[in-house]
């Protein structure tokens, strides 16, 4: 299974293991992981599972929808380059070694 | 020496962040209390009866990705199973609340009885029934629980199941209408306003819906009522304009009612919901209700009394109630103020897929 990284609204490191298919969003709500709120349960309506993704893995993300790129310019935190919400993100296993900064408001 | 005499006569328990809370409902408003709570400090005990007895999920993607498959159910789930432990929030799924002693300050469940210093009215809103004749050995279906997506599914992924009838265009019945479209079957959506949610979406908004369903071949009737309702081998829906609908399946989303039988048993004031202030307080102190259940006092809509029904409007609600009960009532103005996203735009809106979304747009 892919190993992610996850760095909580903390800075606090966690890392687990998700199977394939899960989301970015899932894999923290079910590994109690600080600061994703998820809100519409991955719906992709609330952007409270905004997250940043390590740069080198930006060009191995599935590629953004248009409802996603909405949502994201309603996040609390700012939106960089490397801003997605994490229930759009599914784990495969070119993502394996991921790191996934969550930030402090959402 | 003198100290103990500037201390007013405080009982044993009145730290606030002591006290104990009961919730009622486990939906998206009596969650984000429980969490809100234990990010305040509160250190008392949570209580959260649930009268669903399946593990605490959230209702929008019932409609959506839970109902295309597309998400299972450990994926709605608001929080794991470890969250409410490691956060002491205890949970009583499938415990149904039949009574509120105001007095007493108790609730009165199935298993038994319990006290609360605090009590959270986060009852939410149940399906309005069809308030026509139904002559029938099945009843059509509607949809509001996990428990009603899976009786849907199953029905709609029936072998044979061909034509849908969906009475009702709002949110719900849309975003099934657009499933079943989706998944091949032959759908009529009868609606009894002249537009689609004509109650919350402008004119050119409802049109822009009508088109899309349409596109896909949905047969929309539009200021049409269905006056009853007959099962033989199929169903025969009679409408006011004299014609008939024949359907395998009758889909009915025609709005909810709030769930306040309870708060206006225990003497707490209801008219359209529970009615709170802006602190989110219902008419005995101590008492709070939120989320879908709850009639407040809107500041987008000049302080009238309104409910709504919405993920937001429960979250935000139960923040407010999570800062108030830790003595820390002020923080209401920041949340209330529904800041993300209007009435209207936080409701994600029934879509076909894009590859469909697409070929339209070349048909037309
Ligand atoms: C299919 C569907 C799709 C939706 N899509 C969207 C959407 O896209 N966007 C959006 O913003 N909103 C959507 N909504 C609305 C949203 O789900 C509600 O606004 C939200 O769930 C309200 O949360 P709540 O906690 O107030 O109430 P609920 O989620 O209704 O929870 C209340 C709970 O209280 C329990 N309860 C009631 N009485 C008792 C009692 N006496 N004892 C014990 N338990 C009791 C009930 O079992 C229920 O589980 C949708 C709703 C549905 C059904
Ligand atoms: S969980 Fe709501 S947008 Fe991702």
């Amino acid at each position: 299974m892919p190993q992610i990284t996850y760095i909580d609204s903390d800075g606090n490191k966690h890392q687990v293991e998700l199977p394939l298919g899960a989301t970015i969003m899932e894999g923290a709500v079910q590994n109690d992981i600080k600061g994703i709120i998820a809100e519409c349960g991955g719906s992709c309506m609330c952007a409270t599972c905004h997250c940043y993704i390590g740069e080198k893995y930006l060009d191995k993300l599935p590629e953004m929808e248009e409802e996603e790129d909405e949502m994201l310019e309603g996040a609390v935190a700012p939106r960089t380059e490397r801003s997605r919400l994490g229930c759009q993100v599914r784990i495969s296993n070119a993502l394996d070694g991921l790191v996934v900064e969550i930030p402090q408001e959402q | 020496m003198l100290l103990p005499l500037l201390v007013p006569n405080i009982p044993p328990n009145s730290n606030p962040m002591k006290k104990n809370v009961i919730i009622i409902g486990a939906g998206h408003a009596g969650i984000q209390a429980a969490a809100s709570l234990r990010e305040e400090g509160f250190e008392g005990s949570i209580c959260i009866f649930s009268e669903d007895a399946d593990f605490p999920y959230q209702k929008p993607p019932l409609s959506k990705g839970y109902l295309d498959g597309s998400q299972q159910k450990n994926s709605i789930m608001f929080r794991s199973e470890a969250w409410y432990e490691n956060n002491q929030v205890e949970l009583k799924l499938g415990e149904l609340v039949v009574k509120v002693d105001i007095s007493q300050k108790t609730v009165h469940a199935t298993s038994g009885e319990y006290a609360f210093d605090f009590l959270v009215f986060a009852t939410g809103a149940y399906n309005r029934e069809l308030p026509i004749p139904i002559k029938g050995t099945d009843q059509p279906l509607y949809l509001r629980t996990m428990k009603d997506a899976d009786c849907l599914k199953e029905a709609l992924d029936q072998e044979g199941v061909q034509d849908i009838l969906v009475i009702g265009g709002g949110f719900i019945g849309l975003e099934v209408a657009a499933y079943a479209a989706k998944s091949g079957k032959k759908v009529t959506v009868v609606e009894y306003q002249p537009r689609l949610m004509q109650r919350v979406l402008p004119p050119m908004l409802s049109e822009h819906f009508a088109a899309k369903h349409q596109a896909y071949g949905v047969d929309l009737r539009m200021g049409v009522g269905v006056q009853d309702l007959t099962q033989d081998s199929k169903w025969l829906a009679s409408l006011s304009t004299g014609e008939s609908v024949t359907a395998d399946q009758v889909i009915v989303g025609i709005g909810v009612l709030p769930s306040q039988v309870l708060a206006q048993e225990a003497g707490i004031r209801c008219s359209n919901g529970i009615e709170v202030n802006a602190y989110c307080e219902t008419s005995v102190a101590g008492i709070y209700a939120i989320g879908d259940c709850a009639l407040h006092p809107n500041p987008f809509a000049k302080g009238q009394m309104v409910r709504l029904e919405s993920v937001q409007n429960a979250v935000d609600q139960a923040k407010v109630i999570a800062s108030t009960i830790c003595g820390k009532p002020s923080s209401y103005h920041q949340c209330l103020g529904f800041g993300r996203t209007n009435i209207t735009s936080n409701y994600k809106w029934p879509v076909y897929p894009k590859a469909m979304t697409n070929s339209s747009s070349e048909e037309m």
